[in-house]
């Protein structure tokens, strides 16, 4: 029994943090609130501890029975795919969370609650990347979208903000009922809501005399199937309901768009992977959705890359930015053999940073200058060397331009597209991207270092979000050296799930 | 189900559900929805199915009608507000509509299995073996034993959105 309720510890550190925080903000007085941050800090640190606690329970506990991986009846899986992305998470949260103070503790109103609402969300992203049954993936997904809602109209003062905190209520609540029927419709015609119950049910089943029974996929299963793949695509900004990125990620406040392009984006994602893994156990309906989601990230991909093209706001940018991300994710996952599925995870990680290092400096920078305007970015090589260094390092890393960890990100999983001979459109659709998005991406690096900035002002940031750029630089050049340490873990957690979608009935063909 | 809560229930519904198309305060008209959800409430519960009756009066009677209010409220719909429909190409279609409906419901009642059999608590047991649907303790059963993660996530669920409207709402900017 020990060992189960270890497998929880993460979970249960970031709900009783976001409670002692909540209470915190009570007693704390105005001038001190700033101290949320690290406590708030503090929470995601314990929770990133804590998910190493399975694996030493694992280790220490004798009985095999409190070495399970799943817990609460099977709704809750603690396996590595769940522990690679709450670790990516938690990072998320902290890198956030540090690189935000500043922006957040300048909030006019409700300071407090921001870091609260950070953790329930962060808790509800641990909970969603174990979610093992539709129930459990419901509400965590939920729990992550309600807390988005209010951190995206966290501005009331600003109606671009609070726009963006109504557009996000109205788009998730559309991607929740259309994620709800498709649940319904596969709940009706497999009878239970649990992920191993449901595979094993479309499973094809060796009979004792040894033919192979492939049972027959009812339509509903395949719209159903296809209508979750639709609903998490809200979380994920995939076409069509990539919709409310631009706005959103233009009006709210620039840390809840941080925290949300990558957060939440990510838990759409291992979300999508667990499901799309669980559809996978029949051969047929996994290849209908390897195929669907193909379709999908091929118009993301185009979308997000086209769309970023004539910006002139870099917040607005990163969300086509974000959408354009989003449809390579898609292609891997789509492509769909092992390798697709753990570069997807690959290129996850590399997200997290570049993502996050870019957003630091747009927090910095318009912290000075109070726009984000593309135009105000000119010359800020020459007003703040270290934001100009980092922001380029970013934006290079997600053009995926070699010498950084997001070129191996895109690498791997254009090569896994590459891989699957039906899905060579989307391999050209995907460097065709690549190209345009080097366009968009270089011109703003050309515009930080050979133009003349229209303020000449120094630019200051404080020295934890400096530290925090130069963590992550270092990750991300570290990461291209040495991308083993991240694909390993990343091969091991998709090998541990066992069944991949439409597993390509020839061995694919090898890059050269 | 005993003739005196049939009668209760259904007249109540039908009486309320009229009343709620017809009444020209939008307010009102709410109200009277209230009453034919209580009214249908009373059917459920005689029916056995106590746990689709309670949801009924907390789900649809209270949280979806306060919805229905906030709405109206939010719009100012006052009687004089509301355009009347006089035009009689719309009493039509809505007539047509109405009669539609009423038609497929009745087809699909008429078709069910459960128009023929025979409704008593003993021949639904005979032919089940229990007697078990629509009522709370099976709902609880599988609520807190297969689905109890679910079930107490929904408390962090809750707990954000009080936490979120209270972030947006409790402050003067």
């Amino acid at each position: 029994m020990t060992g189960n309720v270890l497998l929880m510890l993460p979970e249960i550190l970031l709900g009783a943090g976001a409670v002692l925080l909540l209470l915190w903000d009570l007693r704390l007085p105005a001038e001190k609130k700033g101290l949320l941050c690290w406590g708030a800090v503090a929470v995601a640190a314990a929770a990133l501890a804590a998910t190493w606690a399975p694996d030493i329970a694992r280790t220490l506990s004798a009985s095999p029975a409190d070495a399970a991986s799943v817990f609460a009846h099977e709704s809750f899986a603690v396996d590595g795919l769940s522990v690679f992305l709450k670790r990516l998470f938690a990072i998320t949260a902290i890198l956030v969370f540090i690189t935000a103070k500043d922006s957040v503790d300048a909030f006019p109103n409700a300071r407090g609650e921001w870091w609260t609402l950070g953790v329930i969300a962060l808790l509800g992203m641990f909970l969603c990347s174990g979610a093992n049954d539709f129930m459990t993936l419901f509400v965590s997904l939920e729990t992550v979208t309600v807390a988005f809602f209010a951190l995206a109209a966290f501005r009331r003062d600003k109606p671009a903000s609070v726009e963006a905190g109504l557009k996000l209520l109205v788009m998730g609540s559309l991607s929740a009922a259309l994620l709800l029927y498709g649940i319904a419709l596969i709940y009706g015609s497999t009878g239970t809501v649990f992920f191993s119950e449901i595979a094993g049910k479309i499973a094809p089943r060796a009979l004792p005399d040894g033919t192979l029974v492939v049972p027959a996929i009812p339509a509903e299963m395949v719209v159903g199937a296809a209508l979750v793949v639709l609903g998490l695509g809200f979380k994920t900004s995939a076409v069509p309901l990539h919709v409310w990125v631009p706005d959103v990620y233009q009006g709210a406040p620039t840390p809840t768009t941080a925290y949300l392009s990558v957060g939440s984006k990510l838990a759409g994602f291992v979300l999508l992977i667990r499901v799309v893994a669980m559809f996978g156990a029949s051969p047929e309906l996994g290849a209908q959705i390897a195929a669907f989601m193909s379709v999908i990230a091929g118009v993301t991909l185009l979308y997000g890359n086209l769309g970023a093209l004539p910006q002139t706001n870099l917040k607005r940018l990163m969300g086509y930015s974000s959408i354009a991300q989003c449809g390579y994710l898609m292609a891997g996952i789509a492509a769909s053999w092992e390798a697709g599925m753990s570069s997807a995870l690959f290129y996850m990680a590399s997200y997290v940073g570049m993502n996050l290092a870019a957003f630091a400096v747009i927090m910095s920078v318009s912290r000075a200058t109070g726009s984000h305007e593309i135009d105000d970015y000119s010359g800020l090589a020459r007003r703040s060397p270290m934001l100009g260094m980092a922001l380029t390092l970013a934006l290079l890393s997600l053009a995926g331009v070699p010498p950084f960890m997001g070129f191996f990100g895109k690498f791997f999983l254009l090569g896994a597209a590459y891989g699957r001979p039906e899905l060579f459109w989307l391999f050209l659709i995907g460097i065709a991207c690549v190209v345009v998005a080097l366009y968009y991406y270089l011109s703003i690096v050309r515009r930080i270092w050979s133009e003349e900035p229209r303020i000449r002002t120094e630019i200051r940031a404080p020295r934890r979000v400096t530290l925090t750029l130069a963590a992550v630089s270092v990750v991300l050049i570290g990461g291209a050296i040495l991308p083993n340490l991240v694909q390993a873990p990343a091969t091991a957690a998709v090998k541990q799930m066992g069944v991949f979608p439409g597993k390509p009935p020839v061995p694919p063909r090898a890059l050269r | 189900m005993d003739d005196a809560s049939f009668w209760l229930g259904g007249l109540t519904a039908v009486t309320g559900g009229l009343m709620a198309v017809t009444r020209r305060n939008a307010v009102a008209s709410v109200m009277w929805l209230v009453g034919a959800f209580l009214g249908m409430s009373v059917l459920f519960l005689g029916m056995d199915a106590g746990f689709i009756g309670v949801i009924q009066v907390l789900v649809y009677a209270g949280a979806i009608m306060v919805l229905f209010l906030f709405v109206i409220m939010l719009l100012k719909l006052t009687p004089a507000g509301l355009a009347r429909v006089d035009r009689p190409k719309m009493t039509i279609a809505g007539i047509l509509a109405a009669g539609a409906l009423t038609a497929i419901l009745c087809a699909v009642a008429v078709a069910s299995p459960a128009w023929t059999r025979d409704g008593t608590d003993a021949a639904i047991r005979a032919r089940t073996g229990t007697l078990v649907q629509g009522r709370t303790a099976a709902v609880a059963d599988r609520l807190f034993s297969d689905h109890l993660l679910p079930f107490e996530i929904t408390s962090v669920l809750l707990l954000a959105a009080i936490v979120g409207s209270v972030a947006l709402t409790k402050r003067k900017v």
